[in-house]
């Protein structure tokens, strides 16, 4: 019953998380599923990131007429390049992690503007100043994001925290 | 040491998502040059693109209320601008029709049969209970008290009183209106009283107020509903068509017939007059 109840959940999740993703690119040109991979990335377990990614990269692939695993080739350079910045300095919290984040952000919707069309049809598409200074807006619209959720998820942990030592 | 150990397979692990991430976007690349994923495709498709298709729908319904809502004051000014538009095209178009309506009553005027009287063309200024009307030409123009007022050879009234910028036309409504009228059922002809006019009875026409009545109409006569009632007064002076014969009351045993004239002019919508000054 509970895996049952599982696959329900993720099947229903996949479901929103599209529509989500689809009003907010088409609406502010802003990808919602790379952020949740770079919260998720080092909190949950590799392999079902993996999978969770992998199958959502796959629908975003279809959906928005990409070459299979486009997606997911923009979302592991991001992740890998945040990985690297990790090995040299923290980036657990502090303003650093915020600036590598924000970087990582930035190369992903740099790479969203290069990417499809280099290997849809080899050429390196559009990028103009118009574009860059968009996907810098993007950038920090969704670093600022990244800091509420952060916020959001610090202080329901630390409430979780004091109503443990009450039952103490 | 064991914390140490287990750092170091967090690392890799996370690292080995990068890795197998690739590979794994590598043999997607591949899989789809190949048309063995077709099918995978249509099914992703099939499951997906709804979703995809309703959140764009979402996305473009909220852009557009957000666009019109951004654009509130361009669509303002369009507005008053349009606005602005229609009236200097609803004032063009008044006084298009004042001309028209004028240019009418000339012509209605130039087919007079009596041609040897002078008439001055003036404005109805207002008209006060359909029984008189106040026009805008008076004794500096020449007008004279007990003018004829006309359109054509339909008749309108007489001045009643003047003062230099403007005069008191008295209507056949007018309780204090009263003349002598013939009826003939020749009628007009292209605003012109044909010569010949049988006349079937002679009357009176007094006004009522609110109508117009006619009375001593000859019993022996044929008057009958829509037979032409022409003025036939020394102080009208000429023959001008007053209106139509209506509601005639035929009582065997007065001595006389009357009835109601329904003129042919609505005195309420006249804009322009001809008054006559020699």
């Amino acid at each position: 019953m509970k895996i049952v109840l599982t696959i329900l959940y993720i099947t229903v999740g996949f479901f929103l998380l599209v529509f989500l993703e689809s009003v907010f690119v088409n609406l502010f040109s802003f990808r919602l599923i790379f952020l949740l991979f770079l919260f998720a990335y080092k909190k949950i377990d590799w392999k079902k990131l993996l999978v969770v990614a992998s199958v959502l990269s796959l629908v975003m692939d279809v959906t928005m007429h990409y070459k299979l695993g486009i997606n997911l080739l923009m979302f592991i350079v991001p992740l890998g390049m945040f990985s690297l910045f990790s090995t040299f300095s923290s980036v657990e919290d502090g303003i650093g992690s915020y600036i590598v984040r924000f970087v990582s952000i930035f190369l992903y919707h740099i790479l969203n503007l290069i990417l499809p069309s280099l290997l849809l049809s080899g050429t390196l598409g559009v990028i103009n100043g118009k574009l860059l200074i968009y996907a810098l807006i993007n950038s920090l619209i969704s670093i600022l994001l990244f800091l509420l959720v952060n916020y959001i998820v610090g202080g329901m942990r630390k409430r979780g925290d004091t109503s443990k030592i009450r039952l103490k | 040491m064991l914390n140490r150990k287990k750092a170091t397979k967090n690392i890799l692990g996370d690292n080995a998502l990068l890795l197998v991430g690739l590979v794994v976007a590598g043999i997607f690349f591949l899989l789809d040059t190949l048309s063995a994923v077709k099918p995978l495709r249509d099914g992703i498709s099939f499951l997906f693109n709804p979703i995809y298709v309703d959140g764009k729908e979402v996305a473009n319904e909220v852009k557009g209320y957000f666009g019109t809502v951004g654009k509130i004051d361009e669509f303002r000014k369009e507005f008053n601008e349009l606005k602005v538009a229609t009236y200097e095209k609803d004032i063009n178009n008044a006084h298009y029709q004042v001309l028209l309506e004028e240019n009418d009553s000339l012509r209605k005027q130039v087919t007079l049969g009596n041609m040897e009287k002078k008439y001055l063309l003036g404005k109805v200024l207002e008209v006060e209970n359909i029984s008189n009307m106040r026009i805008d030409k008076g004794e500096k123009e020449g007008v004279k008290k007990g003018a004829v007022v006309s359109v054509g050879n339909m008749f309108v009234g007489l001045v009643q009183s003047v003062d230099s910028e403007g005069a008191l036309v008295v209507l056949p409504y007018s309780k204090s209106s009263t003349f002598k009228v013939f009826v003939t059922n020749v009628g007009v002809k292209d605003g012109k009283i044909v010569e010949g006019v049988p006349i079937l009875s002679k009357g009176v026409v007094r006004g009522g107020g609110d109508d117009i009545n006619i009375e001593n109409i000859s019993m022996n006569s044929t008057v009958k509903d829509g037979d032409i009632v022409v003025t036939m007064d020394e102080r009208i002076g000429g023959y001008f068509v007053l209106g139509r014969i209506a509601n005639l009351v035929d009582n065997p045993a007065a001595t006389s017939k009357s009835a109601k004239v329904a003129p042919l002019v609505d005195y309420d919508d006249l804009m322009t007059i001809f008054v006559e000054i020699e």
